[in-house]
């Protein structure tokens, strides 16, 4: 009776996301695995009813309060669904009692949608990692594989690592933005490239750099060569990249932590060429990726957080704020975002019945064309998410990559 | 494998068009031991589906509100008789607000024609109050006028609005808020006039004209710059 009724509050990134979110910007993001047999229904279910209690704070309804958002825990189960729809697509789990997550699957694939209200990419890849090994297990097939529960699993890790009266990071400015129609509501595309990651590493290497580097640099390359064929106008060219911060700080939460880096170049300067990218890039990150840099970035997201005019204003008028807040001081001032979610391992068992995971963007109408990135065994798989029709980066970004001589195989959605 | 010979990459069996340059694939057939799974289901738009979900429920809710509340209201005029005009004013009002909700909540998919029904709404709403006392006073002469200004100010502005949307909207929205709001001052008081006096004489319209399309004009002037000859001499007589 006392666990029907527990609550907790949303963490400090994802306060903001309920209060954004709309049928285009829908704050969702998608983790999915391919098997290489069809996915069975039924045994999916219970693998999710096995182990959604081992992630009780998974297991909440979003309710509204008079000042903010909050999570309540449900005795119900969350079911499994066909998938029908494009990637990524709104939930209306502000009214409707749903959980702010879905599970899917499609033929060979289970996908996990989690609204980022709740956690970001690695809670979403630990979950998805959970409910293969359940799903398995439930098919006979019992994986070497044991978990340690930690408190520390539903903290909010921003509040821990807060540092008070730190100064905060530099203001960004209105960064340059694709001059892309947006399509039609609802329909979200999504082109990926699977590439050998050995041989997009030995390319990293003789630069010096490190793989998330080096699609940083080849990101910034092609929106650079988009710029030259299609003269506009122009701004700083900003990439908004999320740092997982368990490594720096350490923490277990399976809530989001995270903060965006954002690396920048003003291409109105003259034209880079690759080397000098690739310099700037790992200059960049070694300034800005430390305990120090990150402090003043987590010190300005929980100091807005704990201001108490923003704590006071109801939460219809925070709704309505909002938006037009999260446009001025986030994605105005980004042209696009990548993000890296590294290497995926699986227990020695089961690791060869799943033949790869994909990591997809979710949809935003400030930044329409936001790029992740996620290597299983010997491939990467690099996805564009895009609002818009025009396929233009996409070309230019894995045209590149070819020139390099190495193979690329492009998926999509579109028709 | 199928590759697209322009961007060299390789694609998906089955595949019409590179997803990447939109190169048309040629058919291959399938190698022996490959198994085509599909990857994505062929996908339905969620938007009209959940939104068109959720609207119908928004109506049918209002619907009920709005049939209750005329049905209350034919039953007091049923029964207490001493204003039955103010009861048929407010019968005819509701019913109204059925078709404004009706057209608000976007059942008809084109903006214009969601104006020009609010228009026809109002139109009708206007003709039946005037008409409940059995006389014709004023929808002719005030309401009908008014109303077909306001939406033809309204279609100008969004056809001045749609050229323009893509160029700087902090400059040519107020801009043109700044024309419409002169426009309707100046047809107003023409209406006005015109049904007071019979004849036209233009007063405070003309001011508030006069001032809010000089702004526009400022405002417009400054987007499209001075030209040089004058930028010239302002840099000439003004330095420091």
């Amino acid at each position: 009776m006392k666990q029907k009724r527990a609550w907790y509050k949303l963490d400090n990134a994802g306060k903001l996301y309920p209060s954004i979110t709309s049928t285009r910007v829908s704050t969702v993001f998608r983790i999915s695995a391919s098997l290489y047999n069809p996915v069975d229904p039924e045994i999916l279910q219970k693998a999710l009813n096995n182990i959604i209690g081992r992630f009780p704070y998974f297991k909440v309804n979003l309710k509204r309060g008079f000042f903010w958002y909050y999570f309540e825990y449900t005795e119900k189960y969350p079911q499994v669904q066909k998938e029908t729809y494009y990637p990524c697509m709104f939930m209306l789990y502000k009214n409707k009692n749903s959980f702010p997550f879905r599970v899917l699957y499609f033929n060979n694939r289970i996908s996990v949608e989690f609204s980022h209200s709740i956690t970001d990419g690695m809670g979403g890849i630990h979950f998805l990692k959970s409910l293969l090994i359940e799903y398995f297990r439930l098919l006979g097939i019992q994986p070497e594989f044991q978990e340690k529960i930690s408190k520390e699993e539903a903290e909010d890790a921003f509040k821990r690592y807060y540092v008070k009266n730190i100064p905060k990071p530099a203001k960004l400015k209105k960064a340059f933005h694709f001059p892309f129609k947006l399509n039609a509501k609802g329909e979200y595309y999504i082109i990926t490239g699977i590439i050998p990651v050995n041989m997009l590493l030995e390319e990293a290497k003789k630069y010096s750099a490190s793989l998330t580097q080096f699609l940083l640099a080849l990101y910034f390359d092609t929106i650079q060569e988009f710029i030259r064929l299609h003269p506009c106008k122009l701004l700083p060219v900003v990439i908004n990249l999320p740092v997982n911060l368990r490594n720096i700080f350490p923490s277990k939460t399976m809530r989001n932590f995270f903060i965006s880096l954002t690396p920048q170049i003003d291409f109105r300067l003259g034209s880079y060429s690759f080397e000098e990218i690739i310099n700037y890039i790992r200059n960049y990150m070694a300034i800005a990726l430390n305990k120090k840099h990150i402090s003043q970035h987590i010190h300005l997201n929980v100091k807005r957080e704990k201001t108490i005019f923003i704590r006071l204003i109801p939460l219809f008028l925070k709704n309505l704020m909002m938006p037009a807040l999260y446009n001025k001081f986030a994605e105005r001032n980004y042209t696009t975002g990548l993000s890296n979610l590294g290497l995926i391992t699986l227990p020695k068992s089961i690791e060869n019945l799943v033949e790869r995971f994909e990591v997809y963007p979710p949809p935003s109408m400030g930044n329409i064309i936001k790029v992740t990135s996620i290597s299983y065994k010997d491939k990467i798989y690099i996805s564009f998410g895009s609002l818009t029709k025009n396929t233009e980066i996409e070309k230019i970004f894995f045209r590149k990559i070819r020139k390099m001589n190495i193979p690329v195989k492009i998926e999509t959605n579109r028709e | 494998m199928p590759y697209c010979p322009r961007c060299g990459v390789e694609l998906d069996y089955h595949i019409k068009n590179c997803p990447l340059c939109q190169f048309p694939i040629p058919e291959i057939p399938e190698e022996n031991n490959h198994i085509n799974v599909e990857k994505f289901p062929r996908p339905e738009n969620k938007y009209f589906e959940e939104i068109l979900k959720v609207k119908n429920q928004i109506f049918f809710t209002l619907s009920i509100l709005i049939l209750s509340a005329v049905l209350v209201l034919m039953t007091i005029n049923s029964i207490i008789e001493t204003h039955p005009l103010a009861i048929n004013y407010s019968i005819i009002s509701v019913i109204a607000a059925w078709f404004y909700i009706l057209i608000l909540l976007g059942y008809l998919s084109n903006l214009y024609y969601s104006i020009l029904g609010i228009g026809i709404v109002t139109g009708c709403l206007t003709l039946a109050l005037d008409s409940v006392d059995g006389k014709m006073n004023w929808f002719f002469t005030y309401a009908l006028p008014i109303i077909i200004l306001v939406l033809l100010i309204i279609y100008l502005f969004l056809y001045l609005y749609n050229r323009s949307k893509l160029l700087n909207q902090f400059i040519f929205i107020p801009s043109y808020l700044f024309i419409a709001v002169a426009l309707l001052s100046v047809g107003l008081e023409c209406i006005l006039d015109f049904q007071a006096n019979q004849s036209i004489h233009l007063s405070w319209s003309l001011i508030v004209f006069i001032i809010l399309v000089s702004l526009a004009v400022l405002l417009l002037g400054l987007y499209y710059k001075l030209p040089e000859m004058i930028k010239e001499k302002i840099k000439r007589k003004l330095h420091i």
